[in-house]
């Protein structure tokens, strides 16, 4: 605003000055036509009128255009320097705004973060409980099967051995039921006499 | 165990009696045959036990069978006596009781010898002095057979047992098999 001002006033001040400097040589050359004939321009009174109504123009110009819009401009002026110093304001703010959101968004993916960690450890310990409980099943499975195999195996031989006594006890029966004599009869009572007198 | 007390009390009156007379043995051996004979004779043994038949008609029964058995006064007596209370379904647990009780009074062990085969009389005779030198002890022998014990001797004396038997043999061989 003070730019456009000084500006106007330099204008001014230059349509004075050239006024003043082109007068003698307007004076002159109205002298030297009055002389001889009428010129484009005619140095007269008309000119100085001319010149001060110029001055007064300008003077006016100056007190009811130039001020008002002095005014006007500063009032712009201040205007836009407040809107900027509220745009700056509300650009501090939304910065200001941003940095908190930019660092809650941090501390949020910090807390992200963590939930993840803890949530992926305490997938991570849940798994590991699972896979050794798992483990320990399977042993324990593993472990009665096998007691149950050994068991159903030492039966099964037990009960094997007792079939193949019996066999061998009803052989051996029959066996001895053919083959003993009298003789054999006479020498097992012998025997078990002589046995019995040993016991002592 | 009220039946074996009942038997042990007819059994101690009777060997008071039969000690009187010198009857223990003798008496031992009629009652003896006379439970054979209820053993073999089971409609004999049935008309003793049946309920709905007179005592008087039992007795007079057991008076023609003891005079054709020729029992003597005491065990004829007794028998009777036993008849009329009704007990003579005990008379098996009397004798055993009887001859605990006459063993025990003459000092003597009665020694039960079951072989599969019958034993001679000089294995018996050696039997029984063996088993007299073990237990100091006058011991007599009752034979029995078993053919289910294949060979060798059983002697059981009281709740003693000495089992030479091959069947014993048999089994304890079979045991040790079945152990492996």
């Amino acid at each position: 605003m003070a730019r456009v001002s000084g500006w106007f006033r330099w204008a001014a001040v230059g349509c004075f000055l050239t006024a003043v400097g082109l007068a003698p040589a307007l004076v002159e050359a109205a002298a030297e036509g009055g002389s001889e004939e009428q010129g484009i321009i005619n140095l007269n009174i008309t000119i100085l009128i001319q010149a001060l109504n110029l001055i007064i123009l300008i003077l006016l110009l100056s007190r009811f255009l130039y001020n008002p819009l002095k005014q006007f401009m500063a009032d712009r002026a201040a205007g836009i320097e407040r809107a900027l110093a509220e745009a700056k304001l509300a650009r501090e703010s939304a910065a200001r705004a941003q940095e908190e959101y930019r660092a809650q968004i941090v501390v949020t993916q910090r807390e992200v973060g963590a939930l993840r960690e803890q949530a992926q450890r305490e997938v991570e310990e849940e798994r590991q409980r699972l896979l050794r409980a798992s483990r320990e099943e399977s042993q324990r499975l593993l472990a009665e099967a096998r007691a149950a195999i050994e068991a159903e195996t030492k039966r099964a031989r037990a009960s094997l051995r007792e079939e193949v006594a019996t066999l061998i006890l009803a052989a051996a029966e029959r066996l001895l039921g053919r083959s003993l004599t009298g003789e054999d009869q006479k020498r097992l009572a012998e025997q078990y006499v002589r046995d019995l007198g040993g016991k002592n | 165990m009220i039946a074996g007390s009942l038997a042990k009390r007819y059994a101690r009156a009777l060997v008071e009696v039969a000690a009187t007379s010198r009857e223990l043995d003798p008496v031992a051996r009629e009652l003896g045959e006379f439970v054979a004979l209820l053993h073999a004779e089971r409609q004999l043994r049935l008309f003793f036990a049946n309920p709905s038949i007179q005592r008087r008609d039992k007795v007079g029964a057991y008076e023609q069978i003891a005079t054709k058995l020729a029992l003597r006064p005491l065990t004829r007596t007794f028998l009777r006596v036993l008849l009329e209370a009704g007990r003579l379904g005990e008379l098996e647990n009397v004798l055993r009781a009887y001859e605990g009780l006459v063993d025990e009074r003459l000092g003597r062990l009665k020694a039960v010898v079951t072989s599969a085969v019958p034993l001679a009389a000089e294995t018996q005779e050696r039997l029984r002095q063996r088993l007299q030198e073990q237990l100091g002890k006058q011991v007599y022998l009752e034979a029995r057979q078993d053919p289910g014990l294949l060979g060798g001797v059983v002697t059981r004396i009281g709740s003693v047992v000495y089992d030479g038997s091959l069947k014993m043999q048999l089994l304890r061989l079979r045991e040790e098999l079945v152990r492996g």
